[in-house]
């Protein structure tokens, strides 16, 4: 009955939740004729190139994509991996990438014709744009301009901003630990790359810039991200989401460049506190930002706390922030933002001997935000106020851990549970004495 | 209450709660506004819309998917083995009663019924070489040796990865 009388989609349906099963998969595609297109569908979906185990899979892959012409436009995403080595010229040790030595790569590039994603990730050494063979930067601008590219996540790479202009039906940009150089130099030049030697084809310019509904700007450990002036090059007046990691003056400044931008669209902020360096410029900054009135969700992460870098991490000001904005906004407005209906404060693998933890306890900001949420009918549109504490731990005497602030902060946390609800998760917590723990404060993991 | 008349013409009295886990009844039902008229179902039989009821009815009450979040579960949800108990049980039918809740589902759209019923089949598939498939579900090989065997040099690349 399956390939005759079910239709098309249905069976597609089916096969997309064998998607994880490449056996499965592979055994479906030599069924019949039918099975075997939708089998080919899932099987070349979501495609990785990378040189780190086979060494030959770019050259196959290329190969394969020359003699059936079907299998190419049925890979929808893409993911580069740079799999950089070391080698030695002279006496020098220099960082090289298979991208930059594989002959195959730029003319499969080329023939992606319905991309809807694509990831490049360079996470060792940064990946610059400039220094990519030209053939090669010929066939990612083509892939840039391809109508169905909506989604593209880069990781350690260093480009001209003009590259994202070309790319109009972009919708979801990621970009981590990247430098992305819209200077005035840096937007113009592409015009007088966009022949393609290679095939005689030239590159359009496009006439708009990309509409953006999904940003996210992740700053690592000392590692550089600039990405200011990208506005000039993408429109974000329609942002919806947008998710920061960092707590620099550069992260804040930007957050407040795109906040700007987006008065009446922006939904979702989400703002992952790692580490980075705060000083008074990064909070007069931070005070200035407000909140807009189309928000809905509001998620402040803090992660990766390690005592041996408390000089490195930020404090827990971004904390006070929300409250105060949230204050301000109920002040000025009688009421939260009318759409909002999230507020979640996240803390994973926080190592819990960070003196700064401590001071988590005694913030003043609780107070605050416990007047807030108890005094009128400021939140009465949230739907539900997450407050999630996960804690990895590191060689710690559980006691003295509960007793100095643990057990305090979950109190704290608990007596907002008055009104809004209140998860807990206790990330590794694997002491064994988890159930008493949990009864202790008077709260459920999950 | 709601009126529902399958395909052979049998009746079925419902609360609107219920049914409306249906995309396409809700919307007929608002755009009809508030009526006694029956609703026809011309591609669902009574034996399916009594199974179909059943699903609803035990699934009454719980949030429907929306546009975000059925995104947000294409790329998340675990594949294949997240049934829950009930809807195991539920959908332990015979393999035609299977394929006819599945394309019921899919008439009706409700999704959460379409996906317990595509993981289902998805699990029968699993392990499975490809004659125990065709023998399976009754299909017919249609390949001639040259497509098959071009079709498995072309997986090739898709199993050295």
């Amino acid at each position: 009955m399956l390939p005759t009388a079910i239709p098309y989609d249905i069976t597609a349906a089916i096969f997309h939740e064998l998607q994880d099963d490449r056996p499965a998969l592979l055994n479906c595609s030599t069924v019949c004729r039918a099975f075997a297109v939708i089998s080919q569908t899932q099987l070349f979906r979501s495609i990785c190139l990378s040189s780190s185990k086979k060494s030959l899979l770019c050259p196959k892959l290329y190969r394969l994509l020359t003699h059936s012409s079907h299998i190419a436009p049925l890979i929808r995403h893409l993911t580069i991996w740079a799999g950089w080595r070391r080698f030695t010229e002279g006496t020098v040790l220099k960082p090289v990438s298979w991208v930059f030595t594989e002959p195959t790569l730029a003319p499969l590039l080329s023939m992606l014709s319905d991309l809807k994603s694509l990831d490049i990730d360079s996470s060792t050494f940064t990946l610059d744009w400039y220094k990519l063979p030209p053939d090669l930067q010929s066939s990612l601008l083509r892939l840039f301009q391809t109508p169905t590219l909506t989604s593209i996540d880069l990781k350690c790479m260093s480009m001209p901003g003009s590259v994202f202009a070309q790319a109009a039906q972009l919708e979801n940009l990621h970009l981590h630990e990247c430098v992305v150089d819209c200077s005035e130099a840096a937007l113009s030049p592409l015009d007088d790359r966009s022949s393609d030697s290679a095939s005689g084809t030239a590159l359009s310019t496009t006439t708009r810039k990309p509409t953006i509904k999904s940003f996210m700007g992740v700053k690592g450990c000392g590692k550089i991200s600039r990405t200011e002036g990208l506005t000039t090059v993408v429109d974000f007046t329609r942002l919806r989401e947008l998710a920061l990691r960092g707590f620099d003056i550069d992260t804040v400044k930007n957050a407040g460049n795109l906040m700007r931008e987006c008065p009446s669209s922006l939904e979702v902020l989400r703002w992952e506190v790692s580490m980075g360096s705060v000083d008074n410029e990064t909070n007069a900054h931070l005070s200035c930002l407000n909140l807009p009135p189309s928000l809905r969700v509001l998620e402040v992460t803090f992660s990766d706390w390690h005592p041996h870098l408390d000089h490195q991490v930020g404090n827990w000001d971004i904390l006070a922030w929300v409250v105060h904005v949230l204050k301000n906004h109920a002040l000025q407005h009688g009421t939260v933002p009318s759409n909002f209906e999230e507020l979640s404060f996240k803390f994973v693998a926080m190592f819990h001997q960070a003196a700064r933890f401590y001071d988590l306890v005694s913030l003043k900001a609780w107070e605050e935000l416990d007047g807030l949420l108890t005094s009128s009918n400021a939140f009465g549109n949230f739907r539900r106020a997450t407050f999630t504490l996960a804690v990895k731990f590191q060689a710690f005497s559980e006691g003295d851990m509960n007793k100095q602030w643990i057990i305090p902060l979950t109190k704290r946390l608990a007596r907002l549970h008055a009104r809004q609800a209140l998860f807990l998760s206790a990330g590794s917590l694997h002491t064994g004495t988890d159930a008493e723990f949990w009864r202790g404060i008077g709260a459920t993991p999950v | 209450m709601v009126l529902l008349v399958t395909s052979d013409n049998e009746q079925f009295t419902t609360e609107k709660d219920i049914v409306e886990r249906s995309v396409l009844i809700k919307n007929m039902l608002e755009d009809v506004g508030e009526s006694d008229q029956p609703i026809p179902l011309p591609n669902v039989s009574s034996s399916v819309l009594k199974k179909v009821l059943e699903y609803c009815e035990h699934h009454r009450g719980e949030p429907l998917p929306t546009a975000d979040s059925e995104q947000s579960q294409d790329e998340t949800r675990k594949r294949t083995t997240d049934i829950s108990e009930w809807d195991q049980k539920f959908i332990t039918v015979d393999q035609e009663m299977l394929f006819e809740i599945i394309l019921a589902a899919n008439y009706l759209d409700i999704k959460s019924l379409l996906d317990v019923g595509c993981k289902t089949v998805a699990n029968m598939i699993k392990g499975k070489t490809p004659e125990e498939i065709r023998k399976l579900f009754n299909i017919v090989n249609d390949f001639t040796p040259e497509e098959e065997a071009q079709i498995k040099k072309e997986n090739e690349w898709a199993e050295d990865r």
